[in-house]
């Protein structure tokens, strides 16, 4: 369908009533472009918005991890692995104090001779107050100003009246841990944002990597044909023909075990664009086996233009809505991609952080019974799994994708 | 059609030749950058004598360029040689053939329990578009088709630790071989539920969809129309008429799904510690068992084809219309 028939049946309502009433005089309805249209269009679907806010939230809590975050992606404490969610309280003893929690000590409750049962506590004589924009780790705000306030913190001990105490000798100051910890005794809520910086990019990287690569891809063969076409379709079909698990595995194999970190991120990257860029180049030959038809590039070859600048400036271009819309759409993929490699530990590697690896410690079901927070990266992932489909469909129906190609 | 069959079979020869040059190449990789030894395994048993060694540094002829290797690693494939899991210490041959055997009941189960549900709901939802049921049962498929299944398998499983209904991952309880066959019957039809459930909910999901659109599409023709005018029962019209036409393309997705199965069900396999494909697949990627690891790549994919084979023919079994051309 051309972009006319697009036009037309998204006049919008209050320019039908101007219309009908004739009140404006003469006055023709107000021009709004196709851009404008689209726009209005998303931002009128519901589920879009939502995903929209979703993701809003989602990235802004990864690029602020470092602000948001009371500690860092990886400050341990030893003595305490898999502590609960700390229990907020706002009132000591029927007096109103502000947030503040109190202190949890682990102690042995299997007699003596047995294997030995660890319990929690409660001190009430204790207590850590929440300090908001409260002093801790320095890092850099925003990667630029250097600073060492974060939003909250626990504060020091104090007793019953208030003051500043020592803690018992042998005994550590309990951190904050709004959504418990880790084995390690690592604020799980700080590694979830420092997480997201790796879960969230890795989609949009890898995006960005085997996009342009099945774009072109693609083009060529199906601008061509002939023999190209068939030698770059058999290898598409033949990377296809892999179930996708499976070539992820063994892609991760080929991963040196000396990698640092950076390299790691952006091997894992190289590995999910390697598989994902063929069936992009399939879906693209088949639209540009139909483009290439038409008017406007036989004009465009006859007043000898390269082939390749008529792929890359008239063909491409066409389908740019179309590109949008199933990249959205296809980012999921390489998200839980990400994630299914770390969880099998060989994706991401501690210390970094990623949700998937996570996750990697609620492999041992009977943990996640006693512990079941440890579920929480499971749910960032679901969230931004949802972000982007209701993201991606807001933007199809936006574009009308279908119906203009 | 058998034709057809025999002209898709031939046609998959130099397909899979690109499959295996491209697996043998990323092993290699392996080889070079991740210093994976291929014999390594073997190395560390300490039964392993240097005769083995170099028997099996010839068959693999690791001293021979990539190419040379490649082309005698073909020869033994094809002849069925796949050689011997180190970690095993079995043939890859039967361990992927056992293991192939354990994914394909998974596999089944999960396809019988998806088409029993989903048919019939896609048709009772058709029947009441737009109603409340619909709305409710629309939204809760949109869910699942976008639910991660590896995390609806933890939930699946931490759900059975909790209740202790159902046994934690796992095929067989430790005391199988002790059962009567029927009870090992039981047994494996016990553990196989969690698994079976997971991978069906989100088939289910998606099946429903389209057997709901596909009959509202069936409902609007004239056809339709007619046997009602004719005054034939609404039992009638729908389950002679309507159903029969709605049916036909859905039937072409059983053979995607057999294909998908094969995948699909890798990663559920891993965390309900079936031994499936897909478990072995990532044990064998672990140990660096490289010949595992190779032939699990192969079979997958030639699984994942023969299932879209059987998808085509299906159409053209279904569909008079369609004619597969030899």
């Amino acid at each position: 369908m051309t972009t006319r028939s697009l036009d037309m049946d998204i006049i919008e309502s209050a320019d039908i009533n101007r219309m009908e009433n004739g009140s404006g005089t003469g006055k023709l309805p107000k021009m709004t472009s196709t851009r404008q249209k689209i726009l209005k269009r998303f931002l009128r679907h519901r589920l879009a918005m939502l995903g929209m806010v979703i993701l809003l939230v989602l990235y802004l809590s990864a690029f602020f991890a470092d602000f948001l975050s009371p500690y860092g992606a990886d400050s341990s404490v030893v003595n305490q692995a898999h502590y609960p969610p700390t229990a907020v309280q706002m009132f000591h003893k029927g007096k109103f104090t502000g947030p503040f929690y109190y202190h949890m000590r682990k102690r042995n409750t299997a007699g003596a001779g047995e294997i030995p049962v660890f319990k929690l506590f409660r001190d009430s004589s204790i207590r850590y107050p929440i300090e908001f924009f409260a002093k801790g780790q320095p890092y850099k705000f925003m990667f630029l100003i250097p600073t060492e306030r974060h939003l909250f913190g626990a504060g020091a001990p104090i007793n019953d009246q208030g003051q500043k105490m020592d803690l018992p000798a042998g005994e550590k100051p309990n951190r904050l841990y709004i959504w418990g910890a880790d084995i390690q005794g690592r604020d799980l809520y700080t590694r979830l944002l420092f997480g997201g910086r790796i879960s969230l990019t890795v989609g949009i990287m890898a995006i960005m990597i085997s996009y342009p690569i099945g774009l072109l891809m693609g083009g060529i063969a199906g601008y061509f044909g002939g023999w190209v076409d068939t030698a770059i379709m058999r290898l598409v079909e033949a990377i296809i023909a892999f179930p996708s698990l499976y070539l992820l595995l063994t892609l991760s194999a080929t991963l040196p075990g000396n990698l640092t970190s950076i390299q790691r991120y952006l091997a894992v990257i190289g590995i999910l664009s390697f598989i994902g860029w063929a069936g992009q180049a399939r879906i693209y030959r088949g639209q540009v086996l139909s483009l290439r038809q038409m008017e406007y590039v036989e004009a465009a070859r006859s007043v000898g233009m390269k082939d390749v600048p008529i792929i890359i400036k008239h063909i491409i271009p066409q389908m740019s809505s179309w590109i949008i819309v199933s990249a959205t759409i296809s980012i999921p993929a390489y998200t839980l991609g990400e994630a299914a490699l770390s969880f099998l530990g060989l994706g991401i590697q501690d210390p970094e952080s990623s949700w998937g690896l996570m996750l990697k410690e609620s492999q041992n079901i009977v943990l996640v019974k006693d512990h079941p927070w440890l579920l929480i990266p499971g749910f960032a992932i679901v969230l931004t799994v949802f972000g982007f489909n209701f993201f991606g469909d807001g933007l199809r129906d936006a574009f009308d994708a279908k119906k203009q190609i | 059609m058998l034709r057809y069959v025999l002209k898709r079979f031939i046609q998959m020869i130099p397909l899979l030749l690109i499959i295996s040059f491209i697996a043998f190449g990323i092993i290699r990789m392996a080889e070079v950058y991740a210093n994976a030894d291929p014999l390594a395994q073997l190395k560390m048993s300490p039964t392993t004598t240097a005769e083995t060694l170099a028997r099996e540094r010839e068959r693999l002829a690791l001293d021979k360029p990539f190419i040379v290797r490649y082309v005698i690693w073909l020869k033994n494939f094809s002849t069925g040689n796949m050689g011997e899991s180190y970690a095993y210490k079995a043939p890859v041959s039967t361990l992927i053939l056992s293991r192939l055997w354990n994914t394909a009941v998974l596999g089944f189960a999960t396809l019988i329990l998806t088409w029993l549900v989903a048919i019939p709901l896609g048709i009772f939802l058709s029947v009441r578009q737009y109603s409340f049921v619909d709305q409710v049962f629309s939204s809760v498929s949109y869910f699942f088709m976008g639910f991660p299944d590896f995390f609806l398998a933890i939930i699946f499983l931490l759900f059975a630790a909790v209740t202790g209904w159902f046994p934690i991952g796992g095929m067989t309880a430790s005391n199988h071989s002790d059962m009567s066959s029927f009870g090992q019957f039981i047994d494996v039809g016990h553990h196989l539920i969690l698994p079976a459930l997971t991978l069906a909910l989100i088939s289910i999901a998606n099946l429903q969809r389209r057997m709901r659109a596909n009959m509202l599409d069936v409902l609007g023709e004239e056809y339709i129309k007619t046997a009602r005018a004719k005054g034939l029962s609404e039992n009638k019209v729908i389950y002679k008429h309507a159903v029969r036409n709605a049916i036909n393309p859905i039937v072409t997705l059983l053979g995607f799904e057999i294909a998908g199965l094969v995948s699909g069900a890798a990663f559920v396999e891993i965390i309900f510690n079936w031994p499936g494909l897909g478990n072995m697949m990532l044990q064998a990627v672990l140990g660096t068992d490289l010949n595992l690891v190779m032939a699990g790549l192969i079979i997958s994919s030639f699984m994942l084809l023969m299932g879209n084979l059987i998808a085509d023919v299906l159409l053209g079994v279904v569909d008079p219309r369609i004619k597969l051309e030899a």
